[in-house]
């Protein structure tokens, strides 16, 4: 058992050498490029034109397909920083401190887009920009997470350093997440009785909901697209005065 | 089909909220793909004229 | 080997307690500074009685949350500068009693004269004497959960610019901040506080070792 997990490990941490991780992804770029493209138009495509209109709200419904998926991938990306903050802590595996930087940018984008998205959406259905929702609250304050650790990493030069310092901080932060959303909730019931909630559309019905399932499938990808971009750039930054930048990088690229 | 068109561009009226949350949503998403390929341009240069 | 521990910890806790009193403006700046934020909102907004008491709960809170934050960067920074705090890591004795003792005192200069001042600000603004047990108990709890994040922020931030360290802890006391209010507002109510106060206790105790650990760690970050 031992040996097999010693194996595994060795793998991980020999495909994410710096040199060997570029090449790899050199290669499955392109695909990922082209099935999360398609993947991600597809679904919105379906969301946005063929998918009944709702009867309720009307056809501004259309943006939970956009919405959603981003809220729900602003928080899956910080479950996975906080994974990749945990084995930068024990194991002090490189290329994961830099998948966690790599993924921070990303994450505090789709919380915005889940921010805004949501703003817009809730000037034609509540008539006002924003509402202090216990939801909309928790992703406002997942965002200034967001925010700390891109600025706590900006601020030191040492990078390895700061990449442990960030994996602290995304440990905490995934440790006090859950105590935000739960007492962002306790709050809403002590302050105002639940008026307003996003699920207050009818249930869905499946030509509704099989969309809204390829869009999730869509923006994960998106989202695997975008990391491997980041990390390839960022490897290459951090490796930029080894030889095997000047040698593989010029070489495979362009 | 001009007027087809016309329809699901407005959506009851709703087309603005919709299409401007798709305008953000490609705009974030086409920045973060945008910076990391400026990032590994400039340091192909730099080691083009480094070469050279 | 378990009293090292203890003369370890309590010898800490006396050097900096008294090198915290001997220069007063430790303790006397963060109290000046939490009373002038909390006689700035009735003249900011209103003087009016009922309005003023619907508010005193998370302006008393926002307060005191400001002002444990004030002086946070110094508990590490000057011992990080004059080279004490390579003493202390060079040393066998455990650094988590270093960090949680650092913590406690900086809990008992800055939180506790928080403390009494709340007690004065309950009067500006018109709080009933029925809230005040619960707005103690909780800013007994959250003021010391603040001095734990603060050291992490702090330790992060060493040699960083202050502000740097208050945006990073700021987001994670949005709990305690949200916790604290619920207890003193629903004392106002006349309803069941004790809930609010119970998960605050959980989080301290979760906190204690957790925060502190990692705090251990983001120190040693600047010793490689």
């Amino acid at each position: 058992m031992n040996k097999i997990w010693n194996y595994i490990k060795d793998w991980f941490i020999e495909m994410g050498s710096p040199p060997l991780f570029f090449k790899w992804s050199s290669k499955i770029l392109p695909w990922l490029l082209f099935i999360s493209i398609t993947v991600f138009i597809v679904g919105l495509l379906w969301g946005l034109f063929y998918s009944p209109t709702d009867y309720k709200q009307g056809d501004v419904y259309r943006i939970i397909y956009i919405h959603v998926p981003s809220a729900i991938l602003g928080q899956s990306i910080f479950m996975f920083m906080a994974i990749c903050g945990f084995i930068t802590m024990v194991w002090r595996v490189k290329i994961s401190g830099m998948l966690l930087k790599s993924a921070a940018p990303i994450g505090a984008s789709f919380t915005l887009i889940a921010l805004l998205t949501g703003s817009i959406w809730g000037k034609p259905t509540w008539g006002t920009w924003w509402v202090w929702d216990a939801r909309l609250t928790s992703t406002l304050i997942l965002f200034f997470i967001y925010a700390a650790i891109i600025g706590l990493h900006s601020s030191i030069d040492d990078k390895t350093k700061a990449d442990r310092a960030i994996s602290i901080l995304s440990l905490v932060g995934i440790a006090i997440i859950p105590i935000i959303k739960k007492s962002v909730d306790w709050w809403q019931t002590l302050h105002q009785p639940s008026t307003f909630s996003l699920t207050s559309a009818p249930s869905m019905t499946p030509d509704m909901y099989q969309p809204l399932l390829l869009c999730f499938l869509g923006f994960y990808l998106i989202f695997a697209l975008l990391l491997t971009m980041n990390l390839r750039a960022e490897v290459v930054i951090r490796e930029k005065n080894r030889s095997w930048v000047s040698k593989q990088f010029l070489n495979l690229e362009r | 089909m001009i007027e087809q068109i016309s329809t699901i561009i407005s959506m009851d009226g709703n087309g603005l909220y919709v299409w401007s949350c798709l305008f953000i949503l490609f705009f974030i998403i086409g920045i973060n793909i945008y910076l990391p390929n400026r990032k590994l341009n400039r340091i192909y240069k730099e080691n083009k004229t480094k070469a050279q | 080997m378990k009293s090292n521990i203890y003369n370890w910890f309590f010898l800490i806790l006396r050097r900096d307690l008294l090198m915290a009193f001997r220069r007063s403006s430790t303790y006397i700046t963060p109290l000046i500074f939490f009373l002038i934020v909390i006689s700035f909102f009735p003249i900011a907004l209103s003087p009016d009685q009922d309005f003023l008491r619907s508010l005193a709960p998370g302006v008393i809170w926002i307060a005191a949350l400001l002002s444990s934050l004030l002086a946070i960067e110094t508990i590490f920074s000057e011992d990080f500068r004059d080279g004490t705090l390579d003493e202390f890591f060079i040393s066998n004795d455990p650094s988590f009693v270093l960090v949680f003792a650092k913590v406690l005192c900086h809990w008992l200069v800055t939180g506790f004269p928080i403390l009494l001042a709340s007690l004065i600000s309950s009067l500006i603004l018109y709080l009933p004497v029925s809230s005040l047990l619960p707005m103690i108990c909780s800013l007994i709890l959250g003021t010391f959960f603040m001095s734990l994040l603060g050291a992490i922020g702090a330790a992060l931030s060493l040699g960083k610019s202050a502000i740097l360290s208050a945006i990073i802890v700021l987001p994670f006391s949005i709990p305690t901040l949200l916790m604290g209010t619920a207890a003193v507002s629903s004392a106002i109510d006349y309803q069941d506080y004790s809930g609010f106060l119970l998960i605050m206790g959980a989080m301290l105790a979760i906190g204690v070792p957790g925060l502190c650990l990692l705090t251990v760690e983001a120190i040693l970050l600047n010793y490689e």
